[in-house]
């Protein structure tokens, strides 16, 4: 091919400012567009934050399943006593008020008695929490303290009565009416320094006479 | 196996969600009758906290055993709270047993030791829902 001067000169300059420009616009339209990736880190995060809270819920009602039997363990949940425990002598020993030995009246064989009861060092008074501790069968008692009439004709349940005592002190309790097979109750005294409840049957027309003291 | 034991399982779980909903509101009039009639009450057991406890981390551990539990989105959280809230309460009620029963201390001191007793549990629990809270914050 003959260079044809200028006119070649041209065209040589054309094709390469063209193939220039091909390569420009090749640019310009195949160059991907990278989209903007987000970092694994900042996805993973709050779902990993989630987690770790459940797990920590998970873990602490988990250990109150475990503290709660320790300390039902502990407490002794839910002793049950029977009328065994105090047949001897009418003592029962570390028993809650309101505890129930029997669910009738019928066979009952404790022994109607009195007690002499000490009560803890400084104390000038105290309660007397008194309840059926067999069926509620209606009976009813009179509860004079120093022989005065504190509560008269008092029908006795298995939830107990409050009745606030001076200490020192001498309680009767007068059995007045017999629902079935005696007048059973409990009696308890808050402040007691053996912290036991005592267990008796009253006579009707007749009392047990507790006799309250200071070391 | 585990169908087996989702067969004892689920019912005995269902009658506890009502009973768990319940067992503060229960629990606090039993509490409150022990300072207005000056009687010791029987306080809940703990061992029947216990197998709730049992119950609500059975659900919350096993996808399998929780999945119908977790249709109520806040079922677990609630049963869990008001699990914390009942042993508060109890511990309030033991304290104060304490003095109706045996009079270990004067009914002021009862009354404050059973407050303070059941703050403390409350504001445990508080932390540990400030520290792990359900619902994730924003920011």
């Amino acid at each position: 091919m003959e260079y044809n001067g200028r006119h070649d000169k041209e065209r040589n300059n054309n094709q390469q400012l063209e193939s220039q420009e091909l390569q420009g616009d090749k640019q310009q339209r195949y160059e991907p567009q990278v989209p903007y990736v987000v970092p694994v880190s900042e996805i993973v995060e709050p779902v990993d934050q989630a987690s770790k809270a459940a797990k920590k819920h998970r873990f602490w009602i988990g250990l109150t399943a475990i503290l709660a039997i320790a300390a039902s363990i502990v407490l002794g949940d839910g002793s049950s006593f029977s009328m065994r425990d105090v047949m001897s002598n009418g003592i029962g020993n570390g028993m809650q008020a309101g505890t129930k030995l029997a669910t009738t009246d019928e066979g009952i064989e404790l022994l109607s008695r009195d007690f002499e009861i000490e009560m803890k060092q400084g104390t000038t008074s105290s309660r007397m929490l008194i309840w059926d501790f067999a069926a509620e069968d209606g009976d009813v008692v009179t509860v004079r303290v120093n022989n005065v009439v504190v509560a008269a004709n008092i029908g006795i349940m298995n939830k107990p009565i409050a009745l606030d005592i001076p200490i020192p002190s001498v309680v009767e309790v007068e059995g007045v009416k017999d629902g079935v097979g005696g007048i059973t109750y409990g009696i308890k005294f808050p402040g007691a320094a053996g912290g036991s409840a005592y267990f008796n049957v009253a006579p009707e027309g007749g009392a047990n006479v507790y006799t309250l003291k200071i070391p | 196996m585990r169908w087996l034991v989702a067969i004892v399982y689920h019912p005995i779980m269902i009658i506890m969600i009502p009973v768990t909903l319940l067992l503060p509101l229960m629990m606090y009039s039993s509490a409150m009758n022990i300072v207005k009639f000056e009687i010791p009450v029987a306080s809940a057991p703990f061992f029947g906290i216990a197998i709730i406890s049992f119950l609500v981390y059975v659900a919350t551990r096993s996808r399998f055993f929780g999945k119908p539990y977790r249709k109520i989105t806040i079922l677990l959280p609630l049963l869990q709270m008001c699990i914390y809230t009942s042993i508060a309460i109890n511990i309030a009620t033991v304290i104060l047993n304490k003095w109706a029963d045996e009079a270990l201390y004067s009914k002021g001191w009862a009354i404050a030791l059973a407050l303070i007793g059941f703050v403390v549990i409350r504001l445990l629990m508080s932390l540990l829902y400030w520290k792990n809270p359900i619902v994730q914050r924003e920011n």
